[in-house]
């Protein structure tokens, strides 16, 4: 807690006047004048209140003592435990630049869009519970520096020969990509840091730890040199477009590949050891049963991501009233046999098998943490003392999702089944070929229903991939349950 | 009333049912006339390629009933004085009684104020119904305005083909709703009010009306209540993806900066490939094309008419 020099109450940033201000008396502060004798800039630590969830174990610090009430990464409304403990500084922070009723705002406009969203998603109490979180990102600055050679070739043809003319292309690089930043918290799932990015590090600011005042941070836990690559083959890509671009290149087709290995020597890729900062992020969490679903909001920018589960009964009225506009239209333009609908039917009830098992697929992605490089990171850790800072092998084995489904009964393809007679039922009718139409109509209802079954547990599927498992930090403490 | 008084009576009554007997004898002289011409008229042949009409006997259904679609057994039975549109009825399966005919015939007579009216029923088919009905249409009344009611007991099929300003009303949409309104009359082997139902709901439209359409708005509804619950599951994740931003914005937010200079560029060698132009058949000769189109054939379905029709197995 920073102490006001007037009154003594708790100095907060104040994020309107990006300085600190007192609760009580509204003195105002400059950040960098209010410092704690530990927090002075030559230590590399700073005091802080670390509070774990005993459910989850997740880790949340904050400058302050004040008791937090519930967990922001599993929703659980609980004291959470405190310790004091000092924590690495990090070099930079772009401090809050949205309001909390900014942020709120932002999120309740995006969940406009979210016609199904359940209504809890919509409540008012639920969404004041947005909290600031400071979240932790490793930075990488790139540096290119000089000569770079490079060949070229031309080809024409002219009467009945084609000319290749091979060239040997040279210049003087000098490029600079400061501050790609990615994110350094394993509870903080890498789908959504890069769906609120970019922060402008135009805005950023030397840290000094009475920013934190009125906020949380999240911990830093994975190495910084899981994302290094990454950084290093966006620096490549531009420098190679960029020389592509050159007047003297512009005809000619550059005989170095975007291997990011080979442009990384032609271009003296260099990057310096990353440094930790510090980028603000609202953070709200929903749990429903034994799943929870986060909604972010940039805490500089205002782009919001929202995990949206769907409400089955909203959702089913939704499409009620979308078949009435589609009837309509169907109306205008076609006479259709009933033959034909049936065979219209066959087809869709295939087409959503395969958006079934695509959905599946994504589940088995998403809880197996295959696109979250932070957490695997974490987790090879924990098994087998190794850092793997590899990308999840994208293809999929067919069994493999098969005995996922077995895993859980939220993963179970029952839904896929019902498709699958879908079809059955209109193939078999299509075979037997019967003169009254009532065949047809009985056999598209019959496949329409199995449709209905199929789409109605693809969007159970999709409230599954639209939350996600209660997080198991193992820090400390942890929950069997979830 | 006096004995002169009577007598005076008498001679008016008498008088005057010799005069109702005059004139109604005259009616019917008239009458009779009317239909003798009429009958007369009906049996010349309306086109010059078209042979004269001859009164059906077995032998002509049983020949009739064969595979090719022989026009020649047609039969013109009424035209329109007006507009010159006949109405055709063969029952070469049979299906029809003399009754059922004349009363069909009189119900097809109301569509001859927009075009031919035809129908035609046939025991035996080698070909597709839809093809017979269209060749069977074009080779009897070839471009001209009209519509064709088939009964094809070969394939157990009823169809409606409709050619010309007909088939601007009785499209092929118009022709299944037709036949799928009407095609249990045929399963239960009730052919003239399969025809007659079908003629009246032609009638019908061609007079502007609408007719009932419990197939189009059944098959449409089902289909919009399948595409509905999917399309509403593509909006749901439309509507809730958030874009993950491009390397330009992440490159717009950063402290970026590129220099290229002292730029080089030095020609070191030169190959060249033997690539003959005239090789391979690609190239910049295309050919082809010409303006012979082969011959039309017979068969003129094609060639510019605009017919259509649509049809139901019963």
């Amino acid at each position: 807690m920073y102490e006001c020099p007037n009154c003594g109450g708790n100095l907060k940033f104040d994020i309107p006047s990006q300085l600190l201000k007192c609760d009580y008396c509204e003195t105002i502060k400059d950040p960098y004048e209010v410092t704690k004798e530990q927090d002075a800039e030559e230590n590399d630590v700073f005091d802080v209140t670390i509070f774990t969830c005993p459910q989850c174990g997740g880790e949340i610090m904050s400058t302050d003592t004040s008791a937090a009430e519930f967990c922001s990464f599993c929703g659980a409304s609980t004291i959470l435990s405190s310790r004091i403990s000092k924590e690495n500084r990090p070099a930079q922070i772009i401090p809050f630049k949205q309001t909390k009723e900014a942020c709120k705002k932002a999120y309740i406009a995006r969940m406009k869009r979210a016609l199904f969203a359940p209504d809890d998603l919509k409540d008012e109490k639920h969404i004041d519970s947005f909290r600031g979180i400071y979240m932790p990102y490793w930075s990488y600055d790139i540096s290119q520096e000089g000569p770079v050679h490079l060949k070229g070739e031309k080809s024409y043809s002219r009467g009945d020969y084609t000319y290749t003319d091979h060239y040997d292309l040279s210049g003087q690089i000098d490029a600079n990509y400061n501050n790609l930043s990615y994110d350094a918290s394993a509870s903080f799932a890498d789908n959504i840091s890069e769906q609120i990015a970019p922060f402008d590090v135009r805005d950023k600011k030397e840290f000094t730890p009475s920013f934190l005042s009125g906020f949380y941070a999240d911990t830093s836990d994975v190495d910084s040199d899981l994302y290094k690559n990454d950084a290093i083959a966006i620096a490549n890509n531009t420098s190679y477009d960029n020389i592509r671009k050159v007047p003297a290149f512009a005809d000619l087709k550059l005989s170095c590949t975007k291997n990011s290995f080979a442009m990384t020597t032609t271009f003296h890729t260099y990057c310096d050891p990353p440094y930790r900062v510090m980028y603000p992020v609202w953070f709200m969490s929903y749990r429903k049963n034994d799943r929870v679903a986060y909604a972010t909001v940039n805490g500089q920018t205002g782009k919001v991501a929202v995990d949206t589960p769907v409400d089955p009964k909203k959702y089913m009225i939704g499409s009620l009233l979308l078949a009435l506009p589609i009837f309509l239209l169907l109306n205008l333009f076609f006479t259709i046999k009933p033959k034909t609908v049936l065979a219209f039917a066959g087809f869709l009830a295939v087409f959503s098998f395969f958006i079934y098992i695509a959905e599946i697929a994504a589940i088995f992605r998403r809880d197996g943490h295959h696109d979250d490089r932070g957490y695997r990171y974490r987790q090879s850790i924990k098994e087998d003392g190794s850092k793997s800072t590899k990308k999840a092998d994208d293809s999929i084995p067919l069994k493999d999702l098969f005995s996922f489904s077995r895993t859980d009964k939220s993963y179970r393809m029952g839904g896929a089944f019902s498709a699958v007679l879908a079809v059955a039922i209109a193939v078999l009718i299509w075979l037997l070929n019967p003169i009254s139409d009532l065949w047809y109509y009985a056999g598209t209802i019959l496949s329409f229903l199995g449709i209905l079954v199929t789409v109605m547990d693809i969007i159970r599927k999709y409230n599954v991939l639209a939350t996600r498992r209660l997080p198991q930090f193992d820090r400390t403490g942890g929950d069997d349950r979830a | 009333m006096t004995e002169p008084e009577v007598m005076t009576v008498r001679r008016n009554c008498s008088y005057f049912i010799k005069r109702l007997s005059v004139v109604m004898f005259m009616l019917l002289f008239l009458s009779s006339s009317i239909a003798i011409n009429a009958s007369d008229q009906a049996e010349l042949p309306r086109k010059g390629n078209y042979k004269a009409a001859e009164s059906r006997d077995d032998s002509d259904m049983e020949s009739a009933s064969e595979a090719d679609p022989d026009p020649s057994s047609g039969s013109t039975l009424w035209s329109n004085p007006e507009t010159g549109y006949c109405v055709i009825l063969e029952d070469d399966a049979d299906l029809l009684n003399a009754e059922e005919e004349n009363l069909l015939i009189a119900q097809m007579q109301g569509i001859t104020s927009y075009g031919n009216a035809v129908f035609k029923s046939i025991s035996y088919n080698n070909y597709s119904t839809s093809w017979f009905a269209e060749d069977y249409y074009h080779r009897l009344l070839g471009p001209e305005s009209g519509t064709l009611f088939l009964i094809d007991m070969g394939n157990r099929e009823i169809y409606i083909f409709s050619d010309g300003a007909v088939y601007r009303t009785i499209t092929t949409s118009y022709a299944n709703t037709i036949t799928d309104n009407v095609y249990r009359y045929a399963s239960d082997s009730d052919y003239y009010q399969c025809a007659s139902r079908a003629f009246e709901q032609i009638s019908t439209l061609l007079a502007g009306r609408r007719i009932a359409q419990p197939m189009k708005y059944i098959s449409n509804a089902l289909l919009a209540l399948i595409l509905a619950a999917l399309i509403n599951y593509f909006v749901v994740r439309l509507l809730s993806t958030t874009s993950k931003p491009d390397t330009r914005e992440i490159l717009n937010s950063i402290y970026a900066r590129f220099t290229f200079s002292n730029v080089q560029k030095k020609l070191t060698s030169q190959s060249k490939v033997y690539h003959p132009r005239s090789s391979g058949s690609s190239g910049s000769h295309s050919g082809g094309g010409g303006g012979h189109s082969g011959g039309a054939g017979g068969h003129s379905s094609g060639g510019g008419h605009s017919g259509g029709g649509g049809g139901h197995r019963f």
